[in-house]
């Protein structure tokens, strides 16, 4: 099988990709995919340019398979759509520098509108993209002006068997997952509200959190210990979507 | 500059195409993948320049034949040698009071008869040493006339011919599966053959040829100072010394031999010492010669096979700085094939830290399928970021084992 790259724009992405190839909820692929994923940070400008530096060399050459995940910043104007256009471009310019005459037309993934696809045969490409779009998160009324995988995390986190097989593996029963949700959805950030403080996106409740179950990492690191320890069927509830896009890129 | 070759039936490569050369071209890939034949096609080409003249059916063209190279070698002598044949080959051709008769065995060939004549006339024995020419675009050459005889060999894809040279060779044992002929097309300015540089093993067991040594003598200032100079730096010699030339004891009269003379103990020459060592003396010497040659419109053409033969990792990172700063500013041209990683990461980080301009450089991982010749580049941004990642450009996925493969397991 042919090793994916995947283009993230930091640790977060990283590590959900990695334990979601871990616990074989996509795909079961070689274990040299590692080396291909690094994560960009600095935001999409990044992304960008590892896009046509590292694909670059492979098209024509090799069947290139990848994965671009992407957030939405939707305060900065951004669209599903504009990211859409955003990655076509990049790719058509990436095919114009290599002398393939092709427009790239990404399409909408028949069951999720955050997931666009576009397969070549000549060069030999598969392409998905990602788009962060949690529709809601059950019990918090606020809605994030930028999705993020943090969206994803904190649904996971907040799901009632998970934060209980959280609690137990932290010795921390006695605090109940109803109470842990309580904290972290209502009563810290109403805390933080009073004091002028503003919640502003899902990673701001990832640390709350944290702080709650008195875990010092990072929401990157949690990321990736959530998902080592929750409930298959519900890790493939809230990720569906980048597990429907990993598919694609990875079908033979 | 040299921007592009075509290749039909040349050795191993019935068909393919690289463009987008620069000054420094680095050429990567398996074994038989293309990277010495390509480099040959260029020696050859950049060496045909003994003014001749074809006549084919009543028609003349202007054409080059082979001249001796920078260093004094006949080309076509020193490929067949590489590849175990003899120096001269019977049956290329027929001498004919200084006429050679040449019938090509390709029967597909769109020139299977013609002669070829130069003036004062082929001293006998050349039809054995003959075996190519190339055909430029040129303001002697009618170009409409030269461009249909460059359609009929090389292919309409060559056209426009415009800026173009095609080489035409008669040498069975160096076409596609013994076919009988070849072609390869190149785009760009080609250097003379007195500039031009092909640096492979076999020069490494050589002295300089003496006719070589008195002309640089007399055309470069300062040249064994400047040898010693670089060849210090690249082996980080601390103790003054100086580099001279003398006719090595026991050979004939035709070579000079270096020598190695520190100020404090007795001089050696340069053969004595290690293969490295050698290896280095012997590209510098020429390269920094070549340099000096060099000026707008007047290019210089290095032809360097694998630079890593014999040098420890530190050498050869201080060796290839040395040479970049050799021909910084000059209009060299530099094609190196290598098997090593350190090559690239070398030349990678001498962009990345402005050394050498990210712009004028480009990798090119060819691979050989079937007779066709594929090529994948990389410019300064591409191999940046591969190393970057920990990625080999000589190879895709996990084709191999390397050093970078080891860090990145630590890191998981």
């Amino acid at each position: 099988m042919d090793l994916p790259h995947v283009f993230v724009e930091g640790d977060t992405e990283k590590n959900v990709v990695i334990h979601l190839m871990e616990r074989q909820l996509s795909v079961n692929l070689n274990p040299g995919w590692k080396k291909r994923l690094r994560e960009r940070k600095g935001g999409k400008a990044q992304v960008i340019q590892a896009i046509r530096n590292e694909l670059g060399p492979e098209l024509g050459a090799a069947p290139v398979r990848c994965l671009v995940m992407r957030d939405l910043d939707e305060d900065e104007g951004e669209s599903l759509d504009s990211i859409r256009q955003s990655v076509a471009e990049t790719v058509r310019r990436l095919f114009e520098e290599r002398g393939f005459a092709k427009m790239p037309s990404l399409a909408v993934h028949p069951d999720y509108a955050n997931v666009f696809t576009w397969q070549s045969d000549e060069p030999d490409l598969r392409l998905a993209l990602h788009v962060a779009h949690y529709p809601s998160i059950p019990g918090l009324s606020q809605r994030f002006t930028k999705s993020t995988t943090d969206d994803y995390v904190l649904a996971l986190a907040l799901h009632p068997r998970t934060a209980t097989r959280l609690l137990q593996g932290i010795g921390l029963e006695s605090v109940g997952e109803a109470a842990l949700a309580e904290k972290v959805r209502q009563e810290v950030p109403e805390l933080l509200r009073r004091n002028g403080i503003r919640m502003r996106e899902a990673k701001d409740y990832v640390r709350i959190y944290l702080a709650t179950v008195r875990l010092g990492m990072s929401p990157a690191v949690f990321a990736g210990k959530l998902l080592s320890l929750a409930d298959e069927e519900e890790i493939k509830r809230v990720f569906a979507s980048l597990i429907a896009a990993l598919q694609f890129v990875v079908e033979a | 500059m040299i921007t592009s070759i075509r290749f039909r039936n040349f050795r191993g490569i019935q068909q393919g195409v690289v463009s987008r050369f620069r000054q420094f071209n680095l050429l990567i890939g398996p074994n038989n993948a293309g990277k010495s034949t390509l480099l040959e096609a260029l020696y050859l080409a950049a060496t045909a320049g003994r003014e001749a003249v074809l006549t084919h059916q009543e028609r003349t063209y202007d054409v080059g034949v082979s001249d001796k190279d920078m260093l004094g070698y006949h080309p076509l002598s020193r490929v067949w040698t590489k590849h175990g044949l003899p120096e001269r080959w019977k049956g290329l051709g027929r001498w004919d009071g200084g006429l050679l008769r040449i019938t090509v065995e390709d029967r597909e060939s769109a020139l299977r008869s013609f002669t070829l004549s130069t003036e004062g006339g082929f001293p006998k024995g050349e039809e054995q040493v003959v075996a190519l020419f190339s055909l430029r675009s040129t303001v002697r050459n009618l170009e409409q006339e030269a461009e249909v005889l460059a359609e009929k060999l090389g292919g309409r894809e060559i056209l426009p011919f415009s800026g173009k040279s095609l080489c035409f060779c008669w040498h069975p044992e160096l076409s596609y599966h013994r076919q009988g002929s070849a072609t390869w097309v190149i785009q760009g300015d080609i250097p003379v053959p007195r500039r031009v540089l092909f640096y492979e093993m076999d020069i490494i067991q050589r002295h300089l040829l003496l006719d070589f040594y008195q002309r640089m003598l007399g055309e470069i200032p300062g040249w064994s100072h400047r040898i010693a100079h670089h060849f210090g730096k690249v082996f980080d010699i601390g103790e003054p010394f100086s580099v001279q030339f003398l006719p090595p004891a026991g050979l004939d009269s035709r070579w000079e031999q270096g020598w190695i003379a520190p100020e404090k103990r007795r001089a050696m020459p340069i053969d004595m010492y290690g293969d490295g060592a050698r290896a280095a003396f012997k590209l510098l010497t020429p390269l920094i010669a070549l340099a000096e040659l060099t000026k707008d419109g007047e290019p210089g053409l290095v032809l360097w096979e694998e630079p890593e033969l014999f040098q420890h990792p530190r050498t050869l990172d201080r060796l290839l700085q040395e040479v970049a700063e050799i021909v910084h500013g000059k209009p060299v041209q530099l094609f190196i094939s290598s098997q090593s990683l350190e090559v690239v990461a070398c030349f990678t980080e001498m962009a990345r830290r402005g050394q050498i301009n990210g712009s004028q450089i480009i990798a090119f991982r060819l691979a050989l399928e079937e007779g066709t010749l594929r090529s994948s580049w990389f410019d300064a941004d591409n191999l940046i970021a591969w190393l970057e990642a920990g990625r080999d450009p000589r190879a895709w996925g996990d084709e191999l084992t390397s050093p970078l493969f080891f860090s990145l397991r630590e890191e998981e």
